[in-house]
């Protein structure tokens, strides 16, 4: 029978913030919080933006046609952080990327931008999603 | 009152395989450099990162993959105009990418059918199964 720990809270002992865990192949071990997505965001763009989940997410901003910014609850520690997105739409092949015309990635948010690749025309959509991977201050 | 559990190391009660989150996964790696002056910024599970020329490099996690079909999500620091950060093809989307193996993947930083050019900011994040 499996063993299953229940617990609300995961702390490391020598650092709070650092546990170990075990590949799935078995054959490495590396850091789980480093590991973990830190924010995600699905936001369409179209119309009056909505949210539509997040976590670790406080707000978002229509900057523009194609261009929004996602502002996190808790800060990252530095702006070195890697972030992705994707995004959905019918009849156009789509960029998605950090917006240099702004603030790009800052510790409490992230500029991002979405446009056509043929013509590089800004665009909004339905459906965008970003991820954060990095480290929390 | 939550309950807190202070570890350092989580395994399988056998001690030697991973455990399950439940509903959760976490990235295995993940990269943040400068393409242009190829500056490492922050990095985690990252062994090396080679640049093959411009707009175009090869990152290499420090654990491997249990096979080469994990994901990958990559984005890149443009000025809106349809350029983007992908996996380097080989030419052929019906072909192999150029490398896509269980520890490394080519990427490239281009838009339409332009030649690949260096960015100031391109990130990557690795998920799947480690071998």
């Amino acid at each position: 029978m499996a063993s299953v720990l229940k617990v609300d809270e995961l702390q490391g002992i020598v650092s709070a913030g650092d546990i170990t865990v075990t590949s799935e192949g078995g054959s490495a071990t590396q850091s789980l919080q480093q590991g973990l997505a830190k924010v995600w965001a699905c936001y369409s763009s179209e119309g009056t933006p909505v949210l539509l989940d997040s976590f670790n997410v406080a707000s978002t901003t229509d900057v523009g046609t194609g261009r929004f910014r996602f502002t996190f609850t808790n800060a990252m520690s530095n702006s070195n952080y890697s972030s992705s997105g994707n995004a959905n739409i019918s009849g156009h092949y789509l960029a998605t990327g950090v917006d240099n015309n702004g603030s790009a990635q800052q510790t409490t948010a992230v500029d991002k931008w979405l446009s056509r690749t043929d013509t590089g025309a800004l665009i909004d959509t339905n459906q965008v999603s970003a991820q954060i991977h990095g480290d929390l201050a | 009152m939550p309950s807190v559990l202070n570890v350092d190391t989580i395994a399988d009660a056998a001690g030697t395989g991973p455990v399950a989150l439940t509903k959760q996964s976490a990235a295995k790696a993940w990269i943040n450099f400068n393409g242009s002056t190829f500056a490492t910024n922050d990095s985690f599970g990252i062994a090396s990162n080679v640049d093959n020329g411009s707009g175009d490099y090869t990152v290499t996690v420090t654990n491997a993959f249990d096979s080469a079909n994990y994901a990958t999500a990559v984005n890149a620091n443009s000025n809106n105009d349809g350029w983007f950060a992908r996996v380097k093809s080989s030419g052929s989307t019906s072909a192999a990418p150029s490398t896509y193996t269980s520890t490394a993947v080519n990427f490239s930083f281009a838009g339409g059918g332009a030649s690949p050019t260096d960015t100031s900011l391109f990130t990557a994040a690795y998920f799947g199964d480690l071998a």
